[in-house]
């Protein structure tokens, strides 16, 4: 049973639609959603917590279908939010006390531990925060009730490059007990790409694979070579194309093909997460032939 | 044990798990029947995705070099290291003779193969 | 029920505060003998709920309460609710404040029986209509709600205080000095509880279908 199912879910908005996205986030293991802004990652994982509702499909958590108010399974979601939400002018202890009894597993143990680890003043208010203090406190929150699931979004915006490593730490001490998943969501591919097993990539409402990241990685190539070597019929081959005066760059789905027709005429590399998000996101970038 | 991953050699991190802990076994430093780290344990010491460090893991015990059981961990198996380094030895055997194959078709001689060979070496090392 | 408890646990936490703001008011209006239950119960209950609400939405977004492990009944619920400690703190106040008055000047504040029971209508009433708007509204609409709620409880409390105190009739009226009219309490206690159930459910019809962003 995956923690996470989301079978075919659709939504429809003014000026952008998700349209039948289909993917899993598995017990015991890291899952990256990335895509650039506005794919709609944010708005799958909304859907999770049932704050939106698909027009179509179906979500599934914990094997259970989100049809009703299903309320209670959010007791076993650890929520980091993109910005904060905590209601500013009260102390992080009054928020605290606040949100504790609502979770029947809130643990204050292990609460306090992961402030003074994040180092956050409980008489501070949370308006006197920073950016990355507030992205600490919501992961101290979300982490001290024994979540089975937890789901971040855009978790690494405002953290500095220490915390980001730190962060990479606490995900796999979560699930060194192969019971907890982690879902994260992220436009910029960063450190924590390092650690996660499975790729979410949604660009424009769509799905474009869900595969481990090592697959990813492993079958995609990143073919470097002249211009001369590019005509009507290789085009087409490529998922994005950057081409320069002094030759070009692009990115094809199997490393197979690309070593079929280029190797030994130019550079086949093995190409960064980074890279295949650029490339997918780019395209061919037709504008330039027209 | 020590196990550096390169994020620059283009080599895969599974491989490179797998032939470093292959070279500790080989090497006696992690002899027969002592526990390796847990899977989640590896992956988080290196910041690297569990199922990188899961693929490592199987090919190890296809390998026949380490045994996993279920809830206890997975050890350095029983198997003799002579039988090992004879298979090794043997694939390096069956290179060798590939390379001798090859440069009788470039209309290299023994004397010319011998050379490269220590030039290669020297670089090796150097 | 204890997850509605813990919510209006929430909105007092968050609002109560703004009892000590209105408290000089409150103190203003009696020493200029303009106090009427209204001033005393419904400004601060009425003024701690639109707080309340608006901290709910402080970033435009709802989304504290979304994440929560509570139904959005449960939520819209606990709105209601809070309601009654707001008002039980300001019958509270109003209690030490003529007390206060009292002492200084005997007899100088007086509430009736009828007044209170038409405050607490007065409030059920207002929290009736505010509440299904801001869950219906989004953030704009909800702004320029909030201050024309904000004024007619500040303006109306302070105006129906001192026309009650200017009037006779009314003073006596509200005293309890004559014998009241049942049907016209009966009636207006019915009308008041009408409106509460309407608005319970129309609340709840829409913020079941309100999208988080």
């Amino acid at each position: 049973m995956n923690t996470v199912s989301m079978e075919g879910v659709g939504k429809r908005y003014k000026g952008f639609e998700l349209s039948d996205v289909t993917f899993d986030v598995r017990k015991g293991f890291i899952t990256g959603l990335i895509g650039p802004n506005g794919s709609g990652k944010s708005t799958l994982i909304r859907m999770m917590m049932q704050m939106v509702r698909p027009d179509q499909g179906q979500v599934k958590l914990f094997g259970q279908k989100l049809d009703g108010d299903a309320a209670r399974l959010r007791e076993k979601i650890g929520y980091v939010s993109d910005e904060s939400y905590f209601y500013e002018h009260l102390t992080l202890k009054r928020m605290k006390n606040i949100l504790a009894p609502f979770y029947s597993r809130w643990d204050a143990e292990v609460f306090h531990r992961y402030l003074d680890r994040f180092e956050l003043p409980e008489n501070k208010k949370v308006k006197e925060l920073s950016k990355g203090m507030k992205m600490k406190f919501s992961l101290a929150v979300a982490l001290s009730h024994s979540a089975e699931l937890l789901i971040m979004d855009e978790p690494t915006a405002g953290l500095d490059p220490v915390f980001r490593r730190e962060l990479l730490d606490l995900l796999a001490e979560q699930i060194q007990d192969e019971n907890r998943s982690i879902l994260f969501s992220s436009h910029i591919t960063n450190d924590l790409d390092r650690i996660a097993d499975y790729i979410v990539f949604v660009n424009k409402g769509r799905l474009i694979f869900e595969e481990t990241k090592d697959t990813v990685i492993e079958r995609h190539a990143l073919v470097k070579g002249g211009k001369e070597l590019l005509d009507a019929d290789v085009r087409p081959l490529f998922i994005g194309l950057r081409e320069t005066d002094l030759g070009f760059e692009g990115l094809m789905a199997s490393r197979d093909s690309a070593q079929h027709l280029f190797g030994g005429l130019a550079l086949i590399e093995q190409p960064t997460l980074e890279e295949i998000v650029y490339y997918t996101a780019k395209g061919k970038g037709e504008q330039t032939y027209v | 044990m020590d196990i550096l991953i390169s994020n620059s050699s283009g080599e895969p991190i599974y491989a490179q798990i797998f032939s470093q802990i292959r070279q500790s076994i080989l090497t006696g430093e992690l002899p027969a029947g002592s526990s390796l780290p847990s899977i989640r344990q590896l992956a988080k010491d290196l910041q690297i995705s569990v199922i990188t460090t899961k693929r490592a893991y199987e090919e190890l015990e296809r390998a026949g070099l380490i045994d996993s059981m279920v809830g206890r961990g997975s050890f350095v198996s029983g198997v003799n290291r002579e039988f090992l380094r004879e298979q090794r030895l043997k694939a390096i055997e069956e290179n060798l003779s590939e390379i001798v194959v090859e440069s009788r078709l470039l209309g290299l001689d023994k004397q010319d193969l011998i050379a490269l060979l220590e030039s290669v070496y020297e670089e090796e090392q150097g | 029920m204890y997850s509605v408890a813990q919510l209006v646990r929430k909105d007092f936490i968050l609002s109560y505060r703004y009892l000590l703001i209105l408290i000089p008011v409150m103190i203003f209006m009696t020493w200029v003998q303009a106090g009427s239950l209204l001033v005393y119960v419904t400004l601060p209950s009425i003024f701690m709920l639109i707080a309340s609400c608006t901290f709910d939405r402080q970033n435009g977004t709802p989304r504290l309460t979304a994440s929560l492990p509570v139904t959005r009944a449960q939520i819209v619920l606990s709105k209601y609710a809070s309601l009654i400690p707001f008002t039980l703190l300001g019958i509270l106040c109003a209690f030490v404040l003529q007390m206060m008055a009292n002492l200084i000047a005997p007899a100088s504040i007086t509430f009736g029986r009828l007044e209170g029971a038409a405050v607490i209508m007065i409030n059920v009433a207002l929290a009736s209509l505010y509440l299904p708007l801001y869950f219906w509204l989004g953030p704009k609409g909800m702004q320029i709600v909030r201050l024309v709620f904000i004024m007619i409880v500040a303006t109306g409390s302070g105006a129906i205080g001192t026309w009650v105190k200017e009037s006779p009739d009314l003073q006596r009226w509200t005293n309890g000095d004559f014998a009241p009219d049942t049907a016209l309490i009966a009636g207006s206690a019915a009308g008041v509880i009408v409106l509460l159930v309407v608005s319970m459910f129309a609340s709840f019809q829409l913020y079941q279908r309100q999208e988080i962003q």
